[in-house]
């Protein structure tokens, strides 16, 4: 079925190239997203060709990261239209799509044979860009964490028998607790195990303030706060809103998120993730946890020196695992998994108050048609991950962007296991979610620099987060929040 | 500031009024509307119905929120430290590098332009190379520890350190401020006052005490003040160099009112912040030309 | 009287201040030779003995992404160049203004006007970016030259105003009034008589201004959007998902310091000069 409508999407693709008249002459679209070459690339690659086709003009707008949402934000808010399409990680879409910033796409998508809406991995095109049961946007990236791992180091036997000796169990490859993780850490730290003559560390994460330091953190809480089947624990409590931040399980995440750090590459307090991704591969750490782009730019990066040296894995867990609606810690026999939608991915949206939303769907669907989007995911420095059925399919084209076939599979085992894995958990998606994340970011930079205890820290979150949801008012968020897990609501 | 009024006021005053007028006009129109609207913000709440901005007057909830905001009042105390402590340096610094400058000296003009370097790279720059040389592991500042035999220094990472990288960094660019500032003060010092305090016999700590120094406060409190009501505002050079962290050790009242206003969106919230600072900077100005009163009276003579 | 002592010392701490000055523009400069290996396995410091430069960032920087490159620079000279000579001129004006005549508007005086517009530099630029971009949204000001050029006019002008101010009240009023005996209107004596003689001050008033708006960033960031970015936002977005981009800012940087040098070197006679009231 699929392949059917994949190939209709070429035939129509090829009329409107040969047969139909220009359809956009004269249209100017405006892009906005940030600075090339990460996501506006595959906007600077295809807009020429699009540009033939409809005989429409794109023009491609950016601004640095940390600017993105207070741009975006403003004009919409302000009516500025500045811009007609803009692309925006997916997290800020309840705050757009809340306020009916976004134009609603569900009619276009169902006329457009193009796009394949049905290629699009469901856990995308079903919870990431709708709100409220409304398409708002169409996805362009897929974004997970991932955990990496050097497989010099770890699948090393000297050094596998030297571990067993010195914690008394086997080193797990690839380790499935965030305990073993510790372990794995500081036995790999502060020692040349490479033999490049300098000393390697055990890990790299991201940590510094005001960056996506947060993001870390939820990685390695999953484990330790997500029943299977129990929706909700990352977060807040659905039946009341009440924030979980603070629970135990909660806490000794932040417990290990601290302690790791003196198993860390020097100065990685003030890391952010885009450069945790050079020290990596740099060849300076054993473990990391990041998105897909570690993957690439290790595999295929000028810079890099672990080119075929790099394992891949879904996200550590934990063996015992708080349950909020219990109240108490529960054992598992095997370790309790719970892989993050970090982020949920760059998605592209139409400002509803545009005068051109009919071309700037069709610059999207173009962009994100399955062709030009596996063209996008599998050329360099696009920062596009994959998010298609048909991305994971065919290994030639990341063959082709310098993978070897083994690293490939390996890489989009990693990323598919973690969207299809049964207990994978949605990042928040609420109106202000901005603000949750902004109060929870500078408590968790005092529980990394030791100035609070992870429990006090964590306090002082739940705290804040209770004042912001009493601020934009209970009722709704809860009803966001629901709405964001799949709950019903009434 | 000395003002010399014209006595009586027998000329048109039409021209005058037209002379200034443009300043004013300028001023009052991109200063004064958005002074009311974000005060305007600070007492009120901010929504967006509907996709346009509408402020709800809600009285003083946002300075109560602020007083018993400990992030605040730490941002707070950081400003203060970064404030005194780099400009106190740098005017010591740009005092002893004038007083030299001011001397005799050959390569004056390499030494003048060399020295002025730092202020004009943009502070986003400064930063980017002060992290890149202050890298833990790849940075020449701890290389350079290693090859003395000294340990490496988390010079941004170390909690108790980074506020003073952060300083060192606002040092290293903005001292040619107060060189620049107190070189003009130092060479408009009339050659003739120091001879004769020579002539008297002062020695040369005696003849800086009574003459130099005095003679120089105009200079030197023009300096202070322009440098600190700059210092007081810091971001640009943090935001790079650390974003706040680690911990909250670095973040100053302008990060913060920024991460609060623009990036979480709390816009009431974030005008509150500013306006804090604005108080700040106002009160210190007024007790700093205060507690310079004195001096400044010396200077009119 | 001028002991061998002091002159060493003197050397030593200028020779010792000048390295510590050149040490971090040394590092920017050999960064933009660098290869991305050799910044990640760094630290090396001297080229053709530590690592082996390359122009490849600089030859990209011109060549492929000329384009992106060259609207900022020039937006940043057309900026900072004339809203820094208004800023200059204005001010002076007021400052002449503020000290010939006297002034009255409600209860502030001269000395109260210029305090004001002095303190109009406290204020934080967050509390006027937000409600500007307003303001220029309606008047269609938004990303545009004029609107930076306004803006920072009104961030440069108590700069300019002050120590406009300060030269002038020292500046004897005896050779203007000697003009304006001869029949000459204010606006000629200011014009033909002041300005020739504050020149030097001008000058340095104008570089400063200059400085100020050529590496301005927060308000570049939150009024410009593509047509107008500065430099420093260019600089700024090479910053990415994969981490800063050492070399590109190093660059860029290095690129960006070169205008505001020339000016120096160019006015450097009158710099000092021109900060010194000449009254004393």
């Amino acid at each position: 079925m699929r392949k059917v409508l994949v190939a209709i999407g070429i035939l129509l693709l090829g009329i409107s190239v040969f047969g139909a008249e220009k359809r956009f002459e004269g249209v100017t679209i405006t892009v906005f997203t940030q600075p090339p070459p990460f996501i506006a690339k595959p906007v600077q690659m295809f807009a020429p060709d699009w540009e033939r086709m409809t005989g429409g003009k794109v023009r491609l707008i950016t601004a640095p990261w940390a600017e993105l949402y207070p741009k975006m934000y403003s004009s919409f808010a302000l009516g500025a239209r500045l811009y007609d399409i803009v692309i925006f990680p997916a997290a800020w879409l309840p705050d757009f799509a809340g306020a009916g910033f976004l134009a609603p796409l569900d009619d276009f998508i169902a006329k457009d044979p193009r796009i394949a809406w049905d290629d699009i991995l469901p856990v995308y095109r079903e919870r990431i860009v709708t709100w409220g049961g409304t398409v708002f946007a169409v996805p362009v990236d897929g974004d997970c964490h991932i955990f990496y791992y050097r497989k010099d180091a770890l699948e090393n036997s000297e050094y596998q028998a030297k571990f067993k000796e010195k914690y008394g169990y086997d080193l797990p490859v690839p380790p499935r607790t965030w305990e073993e993780v510790r372990d794995i850490a500081e036995f790999f730290n502060g020692w040349d195990w490479d033999n490049d003559g300098r000393p390697e560390y055990g890990v790299v994460e991201a940590r510094r303030k005001d960056d996506q330091a947060y993001w870390t953190f939820f990685s390695r809480a999953a484990g330790y706060v997500s029943i299977p089947g129990q929706p909700g624990g990352l977060f807040f409590d659905p039946e009341t809103m009440e924030p979980l931040i603070n629970s135990p399980g909660h806490v000794k995440a932040l417990e290990d998120y601290i302690e790791i750090m003196k198993f860390g590459v020097p100065g990685m307090i003030n890391m952010d993730s885009g450069e945790i991704r050079t020290v990596f591969a740099a060849g300076e750490a054993a473990m990391a946890i990041d998105w897909g782009d570690i993957g690439v730019l290790s595999e295929v990066g000028e810079e890099s020196v672990v080119k075929g040296k790099v394992g891949y894995a879904i996200l550590p867990g934990a063996t015992t695992v708080w349950d909020y609606k219990k109240g108490e810690w529960v054992e598992f026999a095997e370790p309790n998994q719970a892989p993050y939608l970090a982020f949920g991915g760059w998605v592209a949206g139409i400002d509803a108050k545009s005068p051109n939303i009919e071309a700037a769907y069709d610059f999207i669907s173009f962009l994100a048609s399955p062709e030009n989007s596996y063209r996008s995911v599998t050329t360099p420095e696009t920062g596009f991950n994959p998010y298609r059925y048909s991305h994971f399919e065919k290994l030639s084209g990341w063959i082709a962007f310098g993978f070897s076939p083994e690293a490939a599979a390996a890489y989009l085992k990693a990323i598919q296991d973690t969207i299809a894995h049964p207990n994978v958990q949605p990042d928040l998606r609420v109106p202000g979610g901005a603000r949750y994340f902004e109060a929870l970011d500078a408590e968790l930079a005092l529980a990394a620099a030791g100035q609070k205890s992870p429990q006090e820290a964590l306090d002082a979150v739940a705290g804040a987060w209770e004042r912001i949801t009493e601020e934009l008012g209970r009722e709704n968020q809860l009803k966001a929040y629901r709405l964001s897990l799949g709950l019903p609501v009434e | 500031m000395s003002v010399r009024r014209r006595k009586g006021g027998r000329v048109v005053q039409w021209q005058g009024r037209l002379f200034l007028t443009p300043t004013v006009v300028i001023l009052l129109l991109l200063t004064i509307f958005p002074f009311l609207f974000t005060l305007a913000m600070a007492f009120g709440k901010v929504s967006f119905e509907g996709g346009t901005l509408r402020i709800t007057i809600t009285g003083v909830r946002n300075w109560t929120r602020l007083v018993h905001d400990s992030r605040f009042w730490n941002s707070l105390v950081v400003t203060l430290k970064i404030v005194s402590l780099s400009v106190f340096c740098e005017y010591v610094l740009g005092l002893l590098l004038a007083m030299l400058l001011n001397r005799r000296i050959r390569g004056q003009t390499f030494f003048r332009v060399t020295f002025l370097l730092p202020m004009m790279l943009a502070p986003i720059a400064v930063g980017y190379i002060w992290r890149m040389m202050l890298n833990d592991t790849r940075g020449p500042f701890n290389d350079f520890l290693r090859h003395l035999g000294f340990r490496a220094v988390g010079w941004l990472s170390d909690p108790n350190v980074a506020m003073y990288s952060i300083v060192l960094t606002d040092i290293w660019q903005w001292t040619p401020f107060m060189i620049l500032i107190l070189l003009a003060g130092l060479q408009g010092i009339p050659k003739d006052y120091i001879e004769a305090a020579k002539v008297d016999g002062a020695s040369g700590w005696k003849i800086f005490f009574y003459v130099t120094f005095p003679l120089l406060a105009p200079a030197s409190i023009a300096a202070v003040f322009l440098r600190s009501v700059e210092a007081f505002k810091i971001i640009d050079i943090i935001y790079i160099m650390t974003g706040g962290g680690p911990g909250l050790v670095t973040e100053s009242l302008t990060l913060y009112g920024y991460s609060v206003g623009l990036r979480a969106f709390d816009l009431a919230y974030g005008a509150t912040i500013s306006f804090s600072l604005f108080f700040v900077v106002l009160a210190s100005s007024v007790l700093f030309f205060l507690l310079t009163r004195k001096a400044r009276q010396i200077s009119l003579e | 009287m001028r002991s061998r002592v002091a002159d060493v010392l003197t050397y030593f701490v200028l020779i010792a201040w000048t390295v510590v000055v050149i040490f971090p523009i040394f590092w920017m400069v050999t960064t933009s030779f660098k290869e991305k290996l050799d910044v990640f396995l760094g630290p090396k410091y001297l080229p053709w003995v530590d690592f082996k430069p390359t122009p490849k960032w600089w030859v990209r920087i011109f060549t492929v992404e000329r384009r992106e490159l060259i609207t900022p620079f020039v937006n940043s000279l057309i900026v900072a160049g004339i809203s820094s000579f208004f800023a200059a001129l204005l001010g002076s004006m007021a400052a002449y203004a503020l000290t010939r005549y006297r002034f009255r508007f409600g209860p502030m005086k001269n000395d109260d006007i210029l305090l004001w517009i002095v303190s109009q530099r406290m204020m934080p630029p967050i509390i006027t970016a937000l409600a500007v971009f307003l303001m220029f949204r309606v008047t269609g000001l938004l990303d545009t030259h004029m609107g930076l050029i306004l803006v920072y006019i009104a961030f440069n002008l108590p700069l300019a105003v002050w120590i406009m101010a300060n030269f002038l009240s020292q500046i004897p009023q005896s050779i203007e009034e000697a003009a304006l005996v001869d029949g000459a209107s204010r606006a000629q004596a200011f014009f033909r008589v002041v300005v020739p003689m504050v020149l030097p001050s001008l000058s340095a008033t104008f570089l400063l201004c200059f400085v100020f708006a050529w590496n301005e960033f927060l308000f570049a960031l939150i009024l410009t959007y593509s047509k107008a970015q500065t430099m420093p936002i260019l600089i700024a977005m090479q910053h990415f998902q994969r981490g800063p981009q050492w070399w590109d800012i190093s660059a860029l940087s290095t690129l960006a310091v070169l205008p505001p040098i020339a000016i120096t070197i160019g006015l450097q006679r009158y710099f000092i000069k021109g900060l010194i009231p000449i009254g004393k």
